[in-house]
């Protein structure tokens, strides 16, 4: 669903590229950049470099500006008809037909699809119960966020390369790129990268964290159990009226003894969740010195 | 927090457990898989959330008798080798 589009902006007259056009006005770049064309006249037509730049920056905005129009429509119909693509049997070439038949000049279509045979055959094997794991908002969001890193190189390249270091020829490169970047596909191939990256990320942090976890001695674990121990006895006290008051007492002299000493008006929950942060930092302390400083704490209070 | 961790695979079978149990019972956690790291000696850890309060851990040769109740049988490093064991929950109490 979305606002209606304005007539001007959806007349095909102004923004399809026919394949005829586009065919002459490459051709016609072609003879500036060569000067091996004659004119209707039979006169030479001159190599005429910066001619040739403004052209091919033209031709490269108007399959643009076709690419564009034609994912906003695509966009929203992904939204709104992704029951279907659940259902379908093959839904990651549906996402990739779906998308080249929405490119309004036919031709120009035709032309990028042919140029997308190349993708297909290495990009589409992905797990199609990879696709239905993935939400409509992830796909789409991943879709806008390579649409742009795409567009933003193209823009970029068309005004600050001449045509010796980027010629047509890559300029299409990179205009197949923009559209094969808001197909179905695509997505899912950049968020399987980016979720192998993640996962590459995770396998680094395991691997710093090594030696996290210090080598412990039967003692040590017997001074956590005991810890743990009087923690579920406090926990337990503090719901009880008569034990209350001793407990938060309790909780605060053993707070204090491992330097954590807490407000005078903390909470029986606050100095809990105290507590429990002390213990979990006496645990990540690889010298022990800290599990048996808690528990010498501890083994002072008498809790019932 | 729960999670997966490195566990030094040099251990002796006793401080094994014992770090295993340090672990859960100072940050509320229950281990759930024990197993080899693939890439060096050593073993990785899972753990998951455990508010209520376990009991300690003993590690045995695989197949020896131990008090408690088993609760894995992983392949582990001990002691630098790799070697079968079993994972013992002893009492709470």
């Amino acid at each position: 669903m979305g606002p209606k589009m304005p007539p001007a902006m959806g007349a095909p007259g102004i923004t399809t590229f026919k394949a005829d056009d586009f065919k002459a006005a490459v051709a016609q770049y072609r003879c500036l950049v060569s000067g091996s064309c004659k004119d209707a006249a039979g006169n030479s037509i001159a190599i005429d470099l910066p001619e040739a730049q403004v052209l091919r920056n033209q031709i490269a905005y108007r399959v643009m500006v076709d690419i564009e129009a034609d994912y906003s429509r695509f966009e929203m119909n992904l939204t709104t008809q992704r029951a279907g693509f659940e259902t379908g049997a093959d839904t990651i070439q549906l996402g990739m037909s779906a998308a080249a038949s929405l490119v309004g000049a036919a031709d120009v279509k035709d032309i990028l699809t042919a140029s997308l045979t190349g993708f297909q055959g290495t990009r589409l094997s992905l797990d199609k119960n990879f696709f239905r794991e993935k939400t409509t908002e992830s796909i789409i969001s991943q879709m806008r966020a390579s649409r742009k890193t795409k567009q933003a190189i193209l823009i970029k390249s068309l005004a600050n390369r001449t045509v010796t270091d980027y010629p047509w020829e890559a300029v299409w490169i990179d205009l197949v790129d923009f559209y094969y970047a808001g197909t179905v596909p695509s997505a899912l191939v950049e968020i399987a990268s980016s979720t192998g990256k993640q996962a590459d990320d995770a396998n680094k942090e395991l691997k710093d964290a090594a030696g996290k976890l210090a080598e412990r001695t039967p003692e040590q674990a017997k001074q956590a159990l005991d810890i743990t121990a009087v923690y579920y006895k406090l926990e337990a006290a503090v719901t009880d009226p008569a034990k209350k008051a001793g407990a938060i007492q309790s909780l605060k002299n053993i707070l204090t003894a491992v330097d954590k000493k807490p407000d005078d008006n903390a909470s029986a929950d606050d100095l809990l969740a105290q507590l429990r942060a002390a213990m979990g930092a006496a645990q990540d302390d690889k010298s022990g010195d800290k599990i048996a400083k808690l528990s010498a704490a501890m083994a002072k209070e008498k809790i019932e | 927090m729960a999670g997966t961790i490195p566990v030094a695979g040099d251990m002796k079978v006793e401080n094994l457990a014992a770090t295993l149990t340090t672990e859960e019972q100072l940050k509320f956690e229950r281990l759930t898989v024990l197993e080899v790291d693939p890439n060096k000696v050593g073993n990785l850890a899972t753990f998951e959330n455990e508010p209520k309060r376990k009991g300690a851990l003993a590690i045995v040769a695989r197949g020896v008798n131990s008090p408690g109740i088993k609760i894995l049988s992983p392949t582990v490093f001990i002691s630098g080798t790799k070697t079968d064991v079993d994972v013992y929950r002893l009492s709470s109490s």
